[in-house]
């Protein structure tokens, strides 16, 4: 490919990637802006006092984000549901516990992506001859073979989304394979919009480890789209 | 793993989010250009990001909160039950059994006293807002007094009470016109949106989240976009609108709200305090869609909400129904299109169209806010030239250094979607992968679309590609003073931040991009100054295009 399309794309997909990310780490903005999070922080804190009723504002404030990103550390809706039910929970029994510099979204997805891994551990137990274990990622031809068979609407859809879009759907079912802890960092960072700090602060890993972690993870997301890939043409 | 890998996957990171520039970009481009592998790779590693983000946003079922709520109430039970057994788990079936049997009676009992008290629970009480209890007591208490004041025009008496008020009172109590009895059993759709607006009050997050507590209700049983643009005048997006609507069939409504109604809602005042007016345009069809409608209250709470929350003194809701992609996307561009044009004037620039059109130039047009000259950045050779913003009705022609966003999609191709954003070189060409130099300067966007499609069938590249070219606006100040330049900037801030969240609501999967056009509905919500305020968008006086 000549320089110029190199640059092209780079310029492109830059563009659009700082953009997008922009727009996240304005986070703000979007889903917390500034008053927000100090009112969420005043009910934190509230809450840290025992005040029930700030931490039902506090829930009713963080559901609808939290749920969504625990929508894609899992593969189940009924998990989701129960993951984030669990996170608030456990959030409210161990309140103190709370280190003074975690935002309360920040330390609530900690325990979300907690929980969600020890319930996927239970489930590997429980379900180890089922299609959940099958996904597993790079367990050679049989995940692949499970995974033709959703692309193909053979297999049932975890979630049945509202797009259609293969290139949407192929990422999102590839996502499913990824380990806990990549597929984790990837939610965070592109499905959550958190920006570096947080993510940091929730994995408690410094800077470079966080990017080098984020790297890693998208290109185990790569393999596995290209392994899904190269299964439908075998298929095909 | 040793250093120089964690450096290399930190610096590759940064690259696939756009984070480097200077002389490491160089580095890690001269690197990639000697592994093309790698380079394929993070490319594509970028367009998985962007498909991650794509994936569209789940909210949390309507009875979460609910759920939630009793799964506290049974910790709490069990806590007190089982405090002479630390581990939980180890509970036998009888304890359990009786916990159950504890944790039903005090549920109903619980039940109970909240109906006969007509007030939520003692704790969650503020946050807690289930549909199915909503409505109920809050038309009850409330009914009363917003049908009293539904027929006040301009503030009602009680905008008089203490500023403070509405603070103390729950969003839901401060916003009435939510809860009529009859919206569940006319339009579950409509419903959907109705309680998702009610539970953006109890949230009382920013409007921009509006958009997705529209489209991710799971009550919805189609598509729903939102388009929130925060503008300085409302008048130019008044004025896509008057476009749009001489020019399309659509079925919709028209909500303003001005800023001596949210005032008086700021101030405590309950009551019906929105208007909801159908849009007079000979091309609409209002049938079947009155003001009373859920959707229409669904919107009236949004709108109401966004002007509430920002303070601002206009905000504007255009309610579509049906509306076709096709549709959606003129709209969007004869937004971008008079934005860019507002957003010129904003800074100076006289446009005796938007005066014009906007029929309300008399102390509610756009303010010049600065003396500050600006210059599309495409007419380079004269800096000190004023310019014109075009005129809406007339195609814009691109131009040399234009810089061009171009979507390709490819049907064929599982709808792959790849975007180059490119810049018109001085021969009047722009570069695209795989075709030669194509001459891009002095056509319009939809006639350069056809030619980039074109071209990749004549070399038998796609059979059928999507081609959608968008052209941000850019401007140049050429103004010297500081403050101006500072002014100046931060409009264009604001136009980019309005095109950027576009964008973002594209990425987010708002946007549709699918063939299954025609089922769902737009809410255009417009925040802005300057706006008539008591008269819907008035017919277009000429026919555009």
């Amino acid at each position: 490919m000549p320089a110029t399309f190199l640059e092209v794309s780079r310029l492109t997909i830059m563009s659009r990637a700082s953009a997008i990310h922009a727009a996240a780490n304005a986070q703000g903005s979007l889903r917390m802006p500034a008053s927000s999070v100090d009112l969420q922080a005043q009910w934190f804190a509230a809450a840290r006092k025992g005040d029930r009723v700030a931490f039902g504002k506090l829930v009713q404030a963080l559901q609808d984000r939290l749920y969504n990103a625990v929508s894609r550390l899992v593969n189940r809706p009924e998990d989701a549901m129960d993951v984030t039910q669990e996170t608030f929970a456990k959030a409210l029994a161990n309140i103190n516990e709370c280190r003074g510099d975690s935002q309360p979204y920040t330390w609530m997805f900690r325990i979300a992506m907690n929980v969600a891994i020890s319930d996927r551990r239970k489930q590997t137990v429980r379900r180890a001859a089922s299609l959940e274990a099958e996904i597993k990622p790079r367990a050679g031809d049989d995940q692949m073979s499970t995974l033709r068979m959703r692309l193909a609407g053979k297999g049932p859809s975890p979630f049945e989304t509202a797009t259609k879009n293969e290139t949407i759907e192929r990422v999102r079912i590839a996502m499913e394979s990824l380990e806990p802890a990549e597929r984790a960092i990837l939610v965070m960072r592109d499905v959550d919009g958190m920006d570096y700090a947080e993510m940091a602060n929730a994995l408690d890993v410094p800077l470079g480890t966080l990017k080098s972690r984020l790297f890693r993870a998208r290109m185990a997301l790569r393999n596995v789209i290209e392994a899904m890939e190269s299964g439908e043409t075998t298929v095909n | 793993m040793n250093q120089s890998q964690e450096q290399l996957e930190t610096l590759l990171s940064d690259y696939v989010e756009g984070n480097l520039a200077g002389e490491e970009l160089a580095a890690l481009e001269k690197y990639l250009e000697s592994n093309p592998g790698l380079r394929d790779t993070v490319n594509r590693m970028m367009i998985d990001s962007e498909a991650i983000r794509s994936l569209p946003r789940i909210a949390a079922p309507f009875d979460f909160s609910e759920a939630v709520r009793g799964q506290f109430e049974r910790d709490l039970l069990l806590d007190d039950a089982m405090t002479a057994y630390p581990r939980r788990r180890r509970i036998s079936s009888l304890l359990a059994s009786v916990a159950a049997m504890l944790l039903l009676f005090v549920g109903v009992g619980a039940m109970a006293y909240w109906i006969l008290a007509n007030r939520p629970a003692p704790y969650l009480d503020v946050a807690m807002n289930s549909p199915t209890s909503h409505d109920a007591a809050q038309d009850e208490s409330q009914g009363k007094s917003r049908d009293k004041l539904d027929s006040v025009e301009g503030p009602p008496p009680s905008a008089k009470v203490a500023p403070d008020a509405f603070a103390d009172r729950s969003p839901a109590q401060a916003l009435p016109g939510a809860g009529r009895p009859d919206v569940k059993a006319t339009d579950p759709d409509a419903a959907g949106i109705l309680s998702a607006a009610r539970r953006l009050q109890i949230n009382a997050p920013a409007p921009s989240e509006v958009k997705e507590l529209i489209d991710e209700s799971p009550r919805y049983n189609r598509r729903a976009r939102a388009i929130v643009i925060d503008a300085k005048d409302a008048a130019p997006a008044n004025r896509a609108l008057q476009n749009f609507m001489a020019t399309h069939t659509v079925r919709t409504e028209n909500l303003a709200f001005d800023a001596a109604r949210n005032r008086a809602v700021r101030q405590g005042a309950s009551g019906g305090l929105a208007d909801s007016t159908p849009v007079q345009s000979p091309n609409l069809q209002v049938s079947g869609v009155t003001s009373n409608s859920a959707a229409a209250l669904g919107a009236q709470e949004l709108a109401r909400n966004a002007s509430i929350q920002e303070n601002a003194p206009h905000t504007q809701v255009l309610l579509a129904y049906d509306m076709t992609e096709a549709q959606a996307d003129d709209l969007q561009a004869s937004l971008q299109s008079n934005l860019a044009a507002a957003t010129a004037y904003e800074l100076g620039v006289e446009d005796p169209t938007a005066r014009e059109n906007d029929g309300s130039a008399g102390g509610t047009g756009p303010v010049a806010k600065t003396e500050a000259e600006v210059v599309p950045a495409t007419s380079t050779s004269t800096p000190t030239h004023t310019a014109q913003p075009v005129p809406s009705s007339q195609p814009a022609l691109l131009a040399i250094g234009d810089r061009l966003l171009i979507t390709l999609v490819d049907p064929d191709a599982s709808n792959l979607k790849t975007q180059r954003e490119v810049s018109i070189d001085s021969n009047g060409m722009i570069q695209l992968p795989m075709l030669d130099a194509i001459h891009a300067a002095d056509m319009t966007i939809v006639a350069l679309r056809r030619s980039i499609a074109d071209e990749y069938v004549t070399k038998k590249l796609m059979s059928q590609p999507i081609i959608d070219i968008e052209r941000p606006a850019r401007f140049e100040v050429t103004s010297s003073n500081d403050a101006q330049q500072q002014a100046a900037n931060g409009d264009r801030t604001d136009l980019e931040k309005a095109v950027g969240e576009r964008d973002e609501l594209k990425s987010k999967g708002l946007v549709k991009e699918h063939g299954d056009a025609g089922l769902f509905d737009v809410y255009l919500i417009v925040r802005g100054q300057a706006a008539p305020t008591t008269q819907p968008i008035a017919p277009p006086t000429t026919q555009p295009q």
